[in-house]
């Protein structure tokens, strides 16, 4: 029995298509699903937590920093309290740097003056924070990528229960080794909260790194260009993009893959997937289109109704699956609409009327209004879809 | 890691075949620039830069470095001295993808250098093979880098497993009860030890709820609480918080709650292993692996108390063992004394140590031994407590802390309470006094200027008398000087003397302070003689200047021209004298109301400048005091409600804190506290899950246990889901075996049996049970190590040996019979009466108790407990004393008696012994006895009893009893004991 890993799913490869397809001027060859490799490396540092005072520590502390009192024995018998009770509370006070006791005598130390005066017990704590460094530019990851939905895995493949369709993921090598000046220097950068270590934290230091693969889509196009999505956003990522211009060996690898007739693998594809009758045409952007029946979607079919207007994979090639009947992809985008209210990225109501208008102009339709969404999702009782479409600001 | 880099220090050499090169040269997109030279270049310039990707393919037999573009297939030469390029292939995703599961980083600083031949080679290059391959191969071995080594992950994951069936299974139970009808409620007589309502309910019928169970409101769940009493077709409940009494309704229903708080705890602790946060980081280790760490025992340390060889073993041990010590304590080898002695140690090292176990009696039982100067905090559910222990929750603490401060601040308080306030008395005086000082200077000022007016028009108009003046005045200052410094000799001269005089008496130089003392004391006497002349000296000097000054004035104020200066000067003299006089009232005033609260020196100087520095000091005085005083009413108010964090605070600064295994983890007084060593006690019956949640929470520990006592509770439900699992094809054998264990066998029992001799250690001098069965049990379950310190038993009016047996063997076999009961045992099994057996131990008991000092009448079956205490009170009379005495094996835990009485119940002519086969119940049972053991039973049945291991106990045991025992007929035995009734 393994243990299910928590977390979201890996983004579906076919979104990323859907993306590049809608961009104008851009034509989409092939899609390589990669782990790219990182270093997780764990750093430590002193941070100052901010914790209330209890009751006794803060009488404490005020008699030491407000009313002269400075004796153990003073303290106690002004307090009323045992001599050992104020014993263990200096202790706890000194643990934590607010004081020292020399003797019988107590001194408070600037941090423990510090506290006195704010009224809030700073207390100094080791902060571990893993910060992600990509191997092959050696470049920090910046803050978006550590939302806890952004998928990282610490081995190069991907669980079976984190997978949302069969992409095969290859992972990258780095021929480059870790240095521990990388986040050195990072720690000296201003700027550096934009990478995820806030300028709270104080002596950071290095204990410890591991590899880590974030899984990403590399969409390679006609003009020789390489488009790069991960599951962070539904949209492309900048910082991959960039550190791929930086990395000629993926160029490489990609014009080394062996090239296919698109058309042999779709021919192929319809005749293994039982989908009926279809024809396959290139569209002006060179993507390759299947038009399948309109029984061939929906309950009675083979694909699922959201399916129409979206994309099947294979072999690193995408075919768009359509249907000429206008209604049946009007519908899709009403089903796929209800599905994106709990997509990432979706949290009010103008996301997702953007996120319609996007889909519906991918699948040619035109677009609908929120209130068809939503008296679609009554006719079909599609609870949960509705209760989180009204849930939407 | 499944990645290493490999320096190769010297030159490396590659001779391409030509077939490389014309793969070179077919391969898309198109020709490499420069051909084989520029591939070479780049694979010497990767090497030199230390990132030259390489790995073995051992089937080939190949080497395969990596260049940007291609994937190089490297053979080695016949000499082994350089490698031939045979194969060039574009770099392709699959190559990262076998990188990324093992690779080397060749760094090569002397770089790669092309050959066209062999016979170019010059001599002086290397291939490294054997380097690399050995580096490979190390890749090849090293495990798979991950976060959790997966055999732990498994054992995690089987836990959790075990777990979550127990709970299942407990919650489904829970469910399933019916609810408990009352007719009425009412306030309770229980004890109230915080704000917590108490209740009680009076039922329709008898009611299987048991106390301690957490119950809930039919008719509003949010109503909830636990069970303190049942008695008297009455149910009282202590509910979770103060609640409203009208809300309870008057007519309803109580259900269990089923409550899966157990089971969270032990899924949590299990979590916290899996994410490495334990406070000891290689516990997981030491559980699944069994690996303890070595250490030496700290054999300077020195008990407070006298313990025995091994208990003072198990104490040098305890102190410095850094993961698990395990102490294997049969009964009667003193094992709350030696945890007592290890906790009075480790909190004199300043160590916070938690004590623990599975039930509260066992707790408490430390907690009451424990030295007065330990403080200690108990947690818990304090109706499962002894009034001892529940003085140590923290809600009592807390309520002893309140009235101690409160009282012992009182009076400070009251002295304080002069300093605050609209109205405070005394910063007012402090301010009259500050303004007085302040007009005092003023007017000072305005005498010296007039002072000075004047000197100036005597000095014109008669400078003879200036002159006098000026002499007489220095006189006067060098006179004043002199008796000054005359006073400060004598006060050093005088403290001198005193030290000397408080060395001489303890000093090791006796003679030499007393020497000393001597001649101060000559010193102090003529300085004591020289200040009185010297004051006196200075009075005149001053007399005199005073005359002049008058003369001078007289003569002065005649004038007309300086007249008006004097009147001026002696109106301003005057007011400053006035109100030097009012300051010094003043200051006299806040000099008292300090007095009591910080003690002020001396009294005030009379001079200006000294009394300016005086005021200075009791104004800074007063405010301090004010702020002091404000403190105080604080600290006071608060106390009154101190809220939460002080019930935080007060655990935190605990030496000790107790509780049994499953509050330490749900109370949230513990969150985010460690403890340097946990202790705990009937280890042997606390089963792992439970073990583990206090466990994670201590970075060492010490289990203290006997596994040859009761095992965990294993429920007879969970038994047959684990029977189920074992027996399922499903399962491995492993895992079959490991489930079987995990919910048999103790940790306790686990570790010890594969600890080696450094981290376990077995007491073996018992003090409880006389020696003729000590001895059989020692040679029953402990392999004869135990051994026996005990007075032994005079003076039984019927048996001549403290281990007695009462054998009914002789009665006719269907009268001796045993019965089958009505109903059914707790573990759902048939239960058993015995009739005979019960009369004669009713018998017994009731003539030999008063023998002793207490008895227990011990059983194996509720049913013949039933039935034992129905023939007891009828013969006792006192149905509560007969209740509390008898009882099957597990309401008998710890608690020990000078008489037991042991029915062994079963009777018949198969050799059924049924629940007698759990042998180590009949150990718990026998070894309850102080003084005396009486066994009763039938041994035909039990000497041919079918189950082997009982079989072969019993014959020793009627051996034993032959040679060191007693082993009497029940005929004989019933005219004895009717013989001693007597008139």
């Amino acid at each position: 029995m393994t243990t299910a890993t928590r977390g979201r799913k890996v983004f579906p490869a076919r979104r990323a298509v859907e993306h590049v397809a809608a961009l104008p001027g851009v034509r989409p060859l092939r899609l390589f699903p990669v782990l790219w490799p990182l270093w997780q490396v764990e750093t430590t540092a002193s941070v100052d937590d901010e914790q209330g005072y209890d009751v006794i520590d803060r009488f404490l502390v005020r008699a030491l920093s407000e009313a002269g009192l400075s004796e153990v024995g003073e303290l106690a018998s002004f307090f009323g309290i045992p001599v050992s009770l104020v014993q263990r509370c200096l202790a706890f006070l000194s643990a934590i740097g607010h004081a020292h006791v020399d003797d019988g005598t107590v001194r408070l130390t600037e941090l423990g003056f510090r506290s006195a005066k704010a009224g809030i017990r700073y207390q100094p704590k080791e902060s571990r924070q893993d910060v992600y460094i990509d191997q092959f530019t050696a470049r920090p990851l910046p803050r978006r990528y550590y939302e806890g939905s952004v998928p990282i895995f610490a081995t190069p493949s991907v669980p079976e229960d984190r997978l949302s369709d069969r992409s095969r993921f290859t992972t990258l090598f780095a021929a480059t080794s870790f240095r521990e000046e990388i986040v050195r220097q990072l720690a000296e950068r201003t700027d550096r909260a934009e990478f995820n270590l806030p300028s709270q934290l104080r002596d950071l230091r290095v204990i410890g790194q591991r590899d880590a693969f974030l899984p990403a889509y590399l969409i390679e196009t006609a003009d020789s260009g390489l488009f790069v999505y991960t599951s962070r956003a539904a949209e492309r990522d900048a910082f991959f993009e960039q550190a791929c211009r930086q990395i000629p060996e993926i160029h490489y690898m990609i014009d080394a893959e062996d090239r296919t007739d698109p058309r042999d693998i779709w021919t192929a594809w319809l005749a293994d997937n039982h989908v009926g009758l279809g024809t396959l045409r290139r569209l002006s952007n060179g993507v390759w289109r299947a038009m399948l029946r309109s029984d061939a979607f929906g309950p009675s079919g083979k694909l699922g109704l959201s399916r129409v207007g979206s994309y099947a994979l294979r072999e690193r090639y995408f075919l768009q699956l359509w249907s000429d009947d206008a209604g049946l992809r009007r519908r899709a985008v009403l089903e796929r609409a209800l599905a994106m209210t709990h997509g990432t990225g979706i949290a009010t109501k103008a996301d997702l009327q953007q996120a319609v208008t996007a889909l519906a102009r991918q699948l040619e339709v035109a677009e609908p209004s929120l209130t068809e969404i939503r008296r679609y999702a009554e006719q079909h009782n599609m609870h949960t879809g509705l209760a989180r479409l009204d849930a939407l600001d | 890691m499944t990645r290493r880099t490999v320096l190769l220090p010297g030159p490396l050499a590659v001779i391409p075949s030509g077939t490389a090169a014309e793969q070179l040269a077919r391969q898309p997109p198109g020709p490499v620039r420069g051909g084989i030279g520029a591939v070479i270049s780049e694979i010497s310039r990767l090497g030199q830069a230390g990132a030259l990707p390489a790995r073995i393919d051992t089937v080939q037999h190949q080497l395969l470095v990596y260049t940007q573009r291609h994937k190089v297939s490297l053979n080695l030469t016949k000499f082994r001295d350089a490698y031939r390029l045979r194969r060039l292939a574009p770099l392709r995703f699959s190559d990262q993808e076998a990188l990324s599961q093992g690779a080397l980083l060749l760094h090569c600083p002397a770089g790669w250098q092309g050959y066209a031949r062999v016979q170019d080679l010059p001599g002086t290059t290397f291939s490294y093979w054997e380097t690399i391959a050995r580096a490979w191969q190390a890749i090849a071995d090293s495990p798979r880098a991950s976060a959790l080594p997966p055999h732990h992950a498994a054992y995690l994951d089987l836990l959790a497993e075990v777990v979550e069936a127990t709970k299942d299974i407990e919650i489904q139970r829970q469910r399933t009860e019916p609810p408990v009808p009352y007719r009425r409620k009412g306030s309770a007589r229980e004890e109230r030890h915080s704000a917590r309502g108490v209740y009680g309910f009076q039922l329709l019928r008898p009611t299987s709820l048991a106390a301690g169970a957490p119950v809930y409101l039919t008719d509003d769940p949010g109503l909830r609480g636990r069970v303190v009493r049942v008695g008297d077709g009455e149910v009282a409940v202590r509910f979770d918080d103060a609640i409203d009494y009208r809300r309870i309704p008057a007519q309803g229903a109580l259900q269990v709650l089923p409550s899966d708080r157990v089971y969270r705890a032990q899924l949590d602790a299990i979590d916290v292993l899996r994410e490495g946060r334990a406070a000891d980081p290689y516990l997981l280790a030491t559980l699944v692996d069994r690996r303890l760490r070595p250490y030496q025992p700290d054999t300077a340390a020195r008990p407070r108390g006298r313990l025995d060889r091994e208990q003072l073993a198990a104490f040098r041990r305890a102190l410095t063992v850094p993961d698990e010590l395990l102490v294997l304590g049969p009964p009667g080898t003193g094992k709350t004394r030696t945890i007592t002695e290890i906790t009075a140690a480790s909190v004199a090292r300043r160590q916070r140590v938690l004590i623990t176990s599975h039930t509260n009696r066992a707790v408490d039982n430390v907690l009451e031994r424990l030295p007065a100067q330990v403080r200690a905090v108990r947690l818990g559910n304090e109706d499962a407590m002894t009034t001892r222990a529940r003085e140590l929750i923290v809600e009592s603490q807390v309520v002893s802390l309140q009235q101690e401060v409160l009282a012992a601040t009182e009076g400070a308080a009251s002295r304080l309470a002069v300093f605050t306030g609209e109205d405070a008395p005394l910063p007012r005086w402090r301010d009259f006094l500050n303004a007085q000082v302040a007009e005092a200077v003023a007017a000072d000022g305005t005498v010296r200027a007039h002072a000075a007016a004047l000197d100036a028009a005597i000095r014109r108009a008669d400078p003879a008398l200036a002159s006098r003046l000026a002499a007489g005045r220095s006189t006067s200052d060098r006179a004043r000087s002199s008796a000054q410094s005359a006073e400060s000799d004598l006060r050093s001269a005088r403290q001198r003397l005193a030290t000397a005089q408080a060395h001489a008496h303890t000093r090791v130089l006796a003679l030499f302070y007393r020497w000393l003392a001597r001649r101060q004391q000559r010193a102090v006497s003529r300085l004591e003689d020289r200040l009185p002349q010297a004051q006196a000296a200075f009075c005149a000097a001053e007399s005199t200047l005073s005359e002049l000054l008058e003369r001078a004035y007289e003569a002065a104020a005649a004038d007309p021209e300086t007249g008006p200066i004097v009147a001026a000067r002696a109106t301003a003299s005057a007011a400053r004298q006035r109100a030097i006089d009012e300051a010094q009232r003043a200051a006299a005033m806040v000099h008292a109301g300090l007095q009591p609260v910080m003690p002020a020196a001396e009294e005030a100087p009379r001079d200006l400048d000294g009394l300016q520095q005086y005021t200075a000091a009791l104004s800074r005085a007063v405010t301090l005091a004010a702020q002091r005083a404000h403190l105080l009413s604080e600290w006071r108010a608060r106390l009154r409600d101190p809220g939460e964090e002080l019930h935080r605070e007060l655990v935190r600064y605990a030496d000790v804190v107790a509780a049994t295994c499953i509050g330490t983890s749900t109370t949230p007084l513990l969150a985010g506290l460690e403890f340097d060593l946990a202790i705990v006690d009937e280890a042997g019956q606390i089963s792992t899950p439970n073990l583990l949640v206090p466990l994670v929470r201590a970075r060492r520990s010490v289990l203290v246990g006997d596994y040859k006592q009761l095992p965990p509770f294993l429920d007879h439900e969970v038994e047959g889901w684990m029977k189920s699992v074992t027996a399922s094809r499903e399962t491995a054998p492993a895992k079959a075996h490991e489930v079987e264990d995990l919910l048999r066998r103790s940790a306790f029992e686990q570790l010890y049996l594969s600890a080696d001799d450094g981290h376990r250690v077995m007491l073996t001098l018992q003090r409880q049970m006389p020696e003729p069965l000590a001895r059989f049990v020692s040679q029953a379950f402990y392999s004869s190590l135990l051994k026996t310190d005990h007075p032994g038993n005079p003076g039984d009016p019927i048996f001549r040996q403290p281990f007695a047996m009462v054998d009914t063997a002789d009665r006719p076999a269907a009268k001796r019979a045993e019965r089958p009961a009505q109903r059914n045992e707790e573990w759902g099994g048939r239960g058993y009466v015995n009739e005979v057996e019960a009369t004669l131990i009713t018998q017994l008991v009731t003539r030999c108790a008063g023998w002793y000092g207490d008895w227990a009448v011990i059983v194996p079956y509720r049913a013949q407990a039933g039935r034992v205490a129905d023939l007891l009170t009828e013969a006792l009379g006192d149905g509560a004393v007969v209740a509390e005495n008898i009882g099957t094996v597990d309401s008998f835990q710890g608690g020990e008696r000078d008489l037991i009485v042991y029915g062994f119940t079963r009777s018949n002519s198969s050799g059924n012994i049924g629940f007698l086969s759990e042998l180590r119940r009949i150990n718990v049972a026998i070894t309850r006895a102080r003084r005396q053991l009486v066994l009763v039973g039938d041994s035909t049945t039990l000497s041919s009893a079918r189950d082997d291991k009982f079989a072969s106990l019993f014959h020793a045991m009627t051996a034993h009893l032959r040679q060191y025992g007693d082993i009497r007929n029940s005929g004989e035995i019933a005219d004895r004991l009717t013989h001693l009734a007597g008139p």
